[in-house]
């Protein structure tokens, strides 16, 4: 037991400190934009595995996000069922969709699957336009029932970060799990060359339609709390610039590092409160941004803040004496 | 179906494939070259329609001037793109997915300035012969498609004489064939690229002039731009520029006819259908080819 705590020690203290975050800055919104983050962390983290360690780019991840969002609000608006059953309902028909997208997707490499995922993500924006009487057209839905499990009933921003941070930590600890486990190093090896990793025995077709659908599932999660935290969905939300949008966090935090997907997410939230005065070009400034990660840190910032802390705590033990 | 209704869908179908064809050229010329697909290519036309419509429009140059303008000014903008993105990221060989990641962000940032400068509200450009449709064959059709269809031929036939008979052209196929083989017979890679993204800029823009009248002019039409260009382009095998030009209106003409069957909220549905199905039935395209997916 204490060599496991020990050995997570660090995630539990960064994610005390991220619970702190809210009470050390007190400023309005912070609720909000930390649960967005949190949300959009979920799928990221997804996104995490199949795009940063296996490599397969996607650029449909808002429509997944999409599928869970509306299935738990039609499931739980229109069919008057427990929000739980909506989620569930949302997991279900999301890894049905994204398993079987997945088979002829997977098949294709590098550009061709970056415009079949983003072709995905464009058909599922349009659809929930055009098929109005199950999504309410660009309308959206609304007055989607708050979160709640049994009589337990979510209220105040509060009980939602603490919800959703909670979901966030169970996940992060698993997908740092999956990096240490076998099925990372597979990932990994599937990212540098997949014809090795398949002559070593590994069935790549498979591990990477499970690491698709695991990933499409989080979207869907991350959906799903999305239209219960805010009570209204609509298509915009889950259009295709959002699924950029989603894919620039995994890329802007790195891909080096787990918890480059929170830094990202955390990172793409906060940055369009502070630059709120420059509303107009941010979406500029983020495209500028991301042209200089890949340039000049293509490992993305996480890895970089690494290399940052390592080359100043070395010069700090020098100048105390004791070089390492 | 009426024959009259046959006839514009076909007229319209083949001057929008032009379109998409010539787009697709620009993803052919720089992908032989580099290995490059640039996400960016749809911001090219997007560009070009923009410009296109302050020439014309607001400042009432002849259409003539406009148009040569407009496209020097974004061949301008494809000459800095490849300083300053391709040149880079072909000399540190990144990976395809920096590749993809960084033109998108080049996408994102000519997004913005299309958005700063134009505003976000669509505007329009009249056709270059007048607005007044022209009856062909009993049929109605756009008095911009005889335009689009005549210029974007024009435009291959410049394209393909420029790859057969000049010294730069052929040193871009040369390049496109085997770009080593292309190096050892002192052919400058870097120069031949420079001139093949220089080119494909110049030929969205071409594209995105043309349109203009026909489907207005706005900041955000880039990506759109981009992905039916790409599947002219897969459409038509990626290899020379004939198959973009079939893949292109094969695509245009699928489009406009879907559009008749179904609604024309489908549009864009029909078209990335379209793709999805190439890629995942007939990866090599129309025109079979050995690259691999």
């Amino acid at each position: 037991m204490k060599t496991v705590f020990l050995k997570s020690y660090k995630t539990i203290l960064l994610f005390f400190l991220l619970f702190l975050l809210p009470v050390a800055l007190n400023k309005p919104f912070i609720y909000t934009i930390l649960n967005v983050s949190g949300i959009n962390a979920l799928t990221v983290l997804g996104l995490l595995l199949l795009v940063g360690y296996a490599g397969q780019i996607s650029f449909g991840h808002a429509g997944f996000m999409a599928l869970g969002a509306y299935t738990s609000a039609i499931v739980v608006v229109k069919l008057n069922m427990p929000v739980l059953i909506g989620v569930l309902s949302g997991f279900i028909i999301t890894s049905i969709v994204a398993g079987l997208l997945a088979i002829p997707v997977l098949k294709l490499k590098g550009y061709y699957l970056a415009m079949a995922t983003l072709a995905f993500g464009i058909i599922f924006s349009k659809l929930v336009i055009e098929l109005k009487e199950l999504t309410g057209g660009p309308v959206g839905i609304g007055e989607i029932p708050p979160f709640s499990v049994g009589d337990l009933i979510l209220h105040g921003e509060e009980a939602y970060f603490i919800l959703i941070w909670s979901i966030v930590f169970i996940v992060y600890q698993f997908c740092k799990n999956i990096e240490a486990s076998h099925i990372g190093r597979m990932l990994k090896g599937i990212n540098t060359d997949e014809d090795v990793v398949s002559c070593l025995g590994v069935d790549v077709k498979r591990i990477k339609i499970i690491v698709f659908v695991f990933s499409a599932v989080l979207a869907s999660l991350s959906g799903s709390l999305y239209a219960h935290y805010m009570k209204y969905i609509s298509p915009e939300v889950f259009s295709a610039d959002n699924s950029v949008f989603l894919i620039m966090m995994v890329f802007l935090g790195g891909t080096r590092y787990v918890w480059g997907a929170l830094l990202g997410s955390l990172l793409l939230n906060f940055l369009p409160e502070v630059l709120r005065a420059y509303k107009d070009y941010s979406i500029g400034l983020y495209g500028l941004a991301l042209v200089f990660i890949v340039l000049l840190m293509p490992e993305g910032l996480s890895a970089f803040l690494v290399k940052v802390y390592a080359i100043i705590s070395k010069s700090f033990k020098i100048q105390n004496g004791v070089p390492s | 179906m009426e024959f009259r209704d046959f006839i514009q869908l076909l007229v319209t179908g083949i001057s929008e494939g032009s379109i998409y064809a010539l787009i697709a050229l620009g993803f052919t010329l720089i992908f032989k070259c580099t290995n490059v697909i640039s996400f960016a290519q749809g911001e090219f036309a997007v560009l070009g329609s923009l410009l296109m419509v302050t020439f014309s429009e607001f400042l009432h140059l002849p259409i003539v001037v406009s148009f040569v303008i407009t496209v020097v000014i974004v061949a301008g903008v494809g000459a800095l793109f490849e300083l300053t993105t391709i040149r880079p990221l072909v000399r540190g060989s990144a990976s395809i997915l920096n590749i993809i990641i960084a033109t998108i962000g080049v996408s994102m940032v000519l997004k913005t300035l299309a958005k700063l400068f134009w505003g976000r509200e669509p505007v329009g450009l009249s056709s270059f012969g007048g607005d007044k449709p022209i009856e062909f064959l009993k049929a109605f059709v756009h008095p911009q498609s005889p335009w689009i269809l005549s210029l974007s031929l024009v435009i291959l036939t410049a394209m393909i004489v420029f790859l057969d008979y000049t010294r730069q052209g052929r040193a871009l196929k040369a390049c496109a064939e085997d770009a080593f083989a292309a190096k050892l017979m002192g052919i400058s890679a870097q120069r031949v690229v420079f001139y093949s993204v220089v080119l494909s800029a110049a030929l969205g823009a071409a594209s995105g002039i043309l349109i203009a009248p026909i489907t207005y002019a706005q900041y955000d039409l880039g990506i759109i731009y981009t992905i039916k260009g790409f599947s002219a382009a897969v459409l038509g095998g990626m290899q020379n520029p004939l198959g973009a030009m079939v893949g292109g209106i094969l695509l245009g003409l699928l489009e406009t006819f879907g559009v008749f069957f179904l609604s024309s909220g489908y549009k864009d549905v029909i078209t990335l259908g379209v793709l999805l199905v190439v890629l995942f039935l007939m990866s090599e395209g129309i025109f079979s080819s050995k690259e691999k997916r």
